[in-house]
């Protein structure tokens, strides 16, 4: 997947969580779909543009546990 | 005269003595040169993968695991101090810890907005309804065609294309002056409305989140002016770092966009 892809990808990730929170799908699943989607693109832009894909499972396992973390909680709390 | 041919053979024969240690040190140096002229090919194969990706196709650009895998020989001899975990992070160990850190510090401040938002869902509901998410929509285009732009500019200049790693580093920059020129007008409209910090708990988190982002995205755009500028002189891992810190900024804003505009 090049970088072409990548951006391609996240602008229509970008548009569908717009379309989503403008009601899209039932109220009760906005939060959920919104915040999984954010981190679907954290990763993706972290992945393939900063390119951890090829740093020590350390440091992907930090930097992705954060975004996966922080979006359950947000998707958990409100 | 023999008294003084004994006196120099004893003297030839102590100075031999001195030079057999030496000697016997030479031999063990020499062992370990043969070692380490074993191990050279080895560190250099390594060195390669880990320092020219350039070389290599683009996907294969950053695998670098052949490379991480030999480090630990190369710290063994003392030649290179440190393991994969801290070589191995394209850009270098420092810019992903301050990754790490950044992402701390913005995850703290949103994590404790959204347990004062909990506390207070129609107050920050209806603080949300007054942002105008289409701004923040077209701001998140800007940053991620920045990003593309950022990430194309690496590839480049990993492929020793410096004009073009040039070029899109400045529309990398484009990308952020129109996202700073949009969060401007914004802040604009919102100070015009009265709606700054204080003003209620939902602006105050507004401004104190997107204020320190705005500020990393100023640091940010100064860096990529002088990856511009100097993109010929600066090696291939600091250019990396340089474009970590924008797609640093990139992801902040993945998480705040949706936080401040979407969900509330």
């Amino acid at each position: 997947m090049n970088n072409h892809v990548v951006y391609g990808l996240l602008l229509a990730l970008t548009g569908l969580s717009y379309g989503i929170a403008e009601g899209l799908v039932p109220a009760g699943l906005t939060v959920s779909l919104v915040m999984g989607l954010a981190c679907v693109k954290f990763l993706l832009v972290t992945s393939r543009f900063m390119h951890l894909r090829a740093a020590h499972r350390v440091w992907k396992i930090v930097v992705s546990g954060f975004a996966v973390v922080f979006s359950a909680i947000f998707a958990l709390m409100l | 005269m023999m008294g003084e041919e004994r006196a120099q053979r004893g003297e030839e024969a102590e100075e031999g003595a001195q030079i057999a240690p030496d000697a016997t040190q030479s031999a063990e140096d020499q062992a370990r040169g043969e070692e380490v002229a074993e191990t050279a090919p080895i560190l250099q194969e390594g060195a390669q993968i880990a320092s020219d990706p350039a070389q290599m196709g683009e996907g294969q650009a950053h695998s670098g695991e052949e490379g991480a895998q030999i480090a630990p020989d190369a710290a063994q001899t003392g030649e290179a101090p440190t393991g994969p975990l801290f070589s191995n992070p394209p850009g270098g160990f420092f810019i992903w810890f301050l990754v790490v850190l950044e992402l701390g510090t913005f995850g703290i401040g949103l994590a404790a907005f959204g347990f004062s938002a909990r506390g207070d869902l129609e107050g920050y509901g209806a603080g949300s309804q007054q942002l105008n998410a289409t701004y923040g929509l077209i701001n998140t285009i800007f940053l991620l065609t920045s990003g593309w732009l950022m990430a194309e500019s690496v590839r480049h200049h990993q492929l020793k294309n410096f004009a073009l790693a040039r070029r899109t580093v400045l529309g990398a920059a484009v990308g952020g002056l129109l996202f700073m020129g949009l969060k401007g007008w914004e802040y604009a409209e919102k100070f015009q409305a009265d709606q700054f910090l204080g003003s209620s708990p939902f602006f105050t988190w507004y401004w104190l989140l997107t204020g320190f982002h705005v500020m990393h995205v100023l640091v940010g755009l100064v860096i990529l002016w002088l990856l511009a500028a100097r993109a010929e002189r600066i090696a291939p891992d600091s250019y990396e770092a340089g474009g970590v810190y924008w797609h640093m900024c990139d992801i902040i804003w993945l998480l705040l966009y949706p936080v401040l505009y979407l969900i509330l």
